[in-house]
């Protein structure tokens, strides 16, 4: 049977490196999140700015979708029509204009208002998509036989959190246990707003004081209601002995949350005594 | 544009050295500095069309035109395929965290019948490469690209995402492995096969 080998081919393409002309069309939307706190009832508008930092011109389209972080809450998302998530603040939000030609190395204001309503309370969430056809594969076709193409879209998004100034950001920590060098755990969203947690730790020896081990865990990003795990793992040997370890989870906005972990490293193995 | 931030951001590595230095005249102990760069996001596409060992810039679209016949193993094949390389260096902070696919069907002549579109006889292969070297990440129909999941630039450091794309020729090497997938034969019905693929790009 005769076969294309495209991976020979492939690697047979890469000797000649990367010293391909490219089809120079970027898009860079300035403001990749916009976060505003506002009373309920209140308005206000402003602009974000999108650049085409390409040699072609990019005709774009602009519109809103909703999201909502998925687990495990590491900042992947899904993407939802507008309007159809809880917390949505696309109805909100009105914006101009909506299709922008930008010519090559050109810049643009998109002009935005937020109606933010009377009853509002907590956080909304939202994202603008600025969307391109980069390829259009539905050109050409013709002739006898079968054809195929594939269109290509790309598009970039702006995140919308809007909040209320009387917004609640509380975590409570759960389900604390060691697993071999690994203490592990819970953390649940008890406020009303999506949280975008950063866990800083310090391990100190219970029985000289001194700080062993300090460091920075993955970001998370909790929605109201939902429950994230986190994980530490020392990133240096520690001897045996009693240790108290020192989470500080910075919710962000100058609000954090405190949890200390007592536990006794004895060969391998860990053991959690206590957490508050 | 390019100025004006380079210089802003000169302008803070200067701000954070003079505060560094105030501190250590101050006191020798530990300062924590927050700098907030603005966090942008950007994506940049460059297809190109492999056909052998040659690799043609392709402005216009990612048209695979009206496939060959190979009546030796009754078969209908693309001689080329496209590779895609996405550019998230923006200026400065402008990586997006989140790139995600997704596929939409297009017109399938098959529609009706027990065969598929597009979705199952075209794949998608997604790997992080530096211009040499390719290291495999993720393979898989169209139809299923949503399945990849969250690129994050993490995947990507010391390379680029680079995407491949093309139309399954029945060779086992290039097989994603699906069940499902299937290579255009004679028991086609003949047409337009077409879908849309959708690359998003977003911070956290």
């Amino acid at each position: 049977m005769r076969k294309i080998c495209q991976k020979t081919m492939m690697a047979l393409c890469l000797w000649f490196g990367f010293a391909v002309s490219a089809a120079d069309a970027q898009v860079l939307v300035e403001q990749g999140k916009i976060k505003v706190s506002l009373e309920p009832g209140q308005k206000v508008a402003d602009t974000l700015t999108i650049h085409n930092t390409g040699s072609d011109a990019a005709d774009l389209n602009l519109y809103f979708e909703d999201f909502r972080y998925v687990e495990p809450f590491l900042g992947k998302k899904d993407f939802f029509s507008a309007g159809t998530v809880d917390h949505s603040c696309s109805p909100w939000i009105n914006f101009y204009p909506q299709t922008v030609h930008l010519p090559p190395f050109a810049q643009k204001k998109i002009n935005f208002t937020i109606n933010t309503p009377s009853d509002a309370s907590g956080g909304y969430y939202c994202v603008l998509f600025m969307e391109k056809t980069i390829v259009d594969g539905s050109a050409g076709a013709g002739g006898e036989g079968s054809k195929a193409g594939l269109t290509i879209l790309s598009r970039v998004g702006t995140l919308f959190f809007v909040e209320t100034n009387a917004r609640i950001k509380k975590v409570s920590v759960g389900g604390v246990k060691a697993d071999g060098k690994t203490i592990s755990g819970t953390l649940t969203n008890q406020g009303d707003v999506t949280l975008v947690i950063t866990p800083l730790f310090y391990i100190i020896n219970s029985s000289s004081g001194v700080p062993v081990d300090r460091g920075e865990l993955e970001k998370l990003y909790v929605p109201a209601g939902s429950t994230a795990g986190f994980a530490l793992k020392s990133s240096s040997e520690i001897s045996d002995g009693q240790y108290l370890a020192v989470l500080t989870f910075d919710l962000e906005d100058g609000v954090s949350a405190v949890s200390e972990i007592e536990f006794q490293k004895k060969g391998p193995l860990y053991t959690v005594i206590s957490a508050k | 544009m390019k100025t004006v931030k380079f210089s802003f951001i000169a302008l803070i590595g200067i701000a954070i050295i003079a505060l560094g230095a105030t501190a250590v005249i101050a006191d020798q102990g530990s300062f924590g500095i927050n700098v907030n760069i603005k966090k942008s996001a950007a994506i940049q596409f460059v297809v190109s069309r492999v056909q052998g060992t040659t690799w043609t810039a392709n402005n216009n679209d990612l048209n695979f035109g009206t496939l060959l016949y190979d009546g030796v193993n009754g078969i209908f094949y693309s001689p080329f395929y496209y590779a895609i390389d996405i550019g998230t260096t923006g200026d400065g902070a402008g990586q997006p965290d989140d790139i995600s696919f997704s596929y939409t069907p297009g017109t399938n002549p098959n529609q009706g019948t027990t065969l598929g579109g597009l979705g199952v006889k075209g794949s998608l292969t997604v790997v992080k490469t530096d211009g040499a070297n390719d290291a495999l990440l993720n393979k898989v129909l169209l139809s299923k690209v949503a399945s990849i999941g969250t690129l994050d630039k993490s995947q990507f450091t010391g390379g680029w995402p680079r995407l491949y794309v093309g139309i399954w020729d029945g060779n086992p090497t290039t097989s994603t492995g699906d069940a499902d997938e299937e290579v255009f034969t004679p028991a086609d019905n003949p047409g337009d096969y077409s879908g849309i693929l959708l690359v998003t790009a977003v911070v956290n």
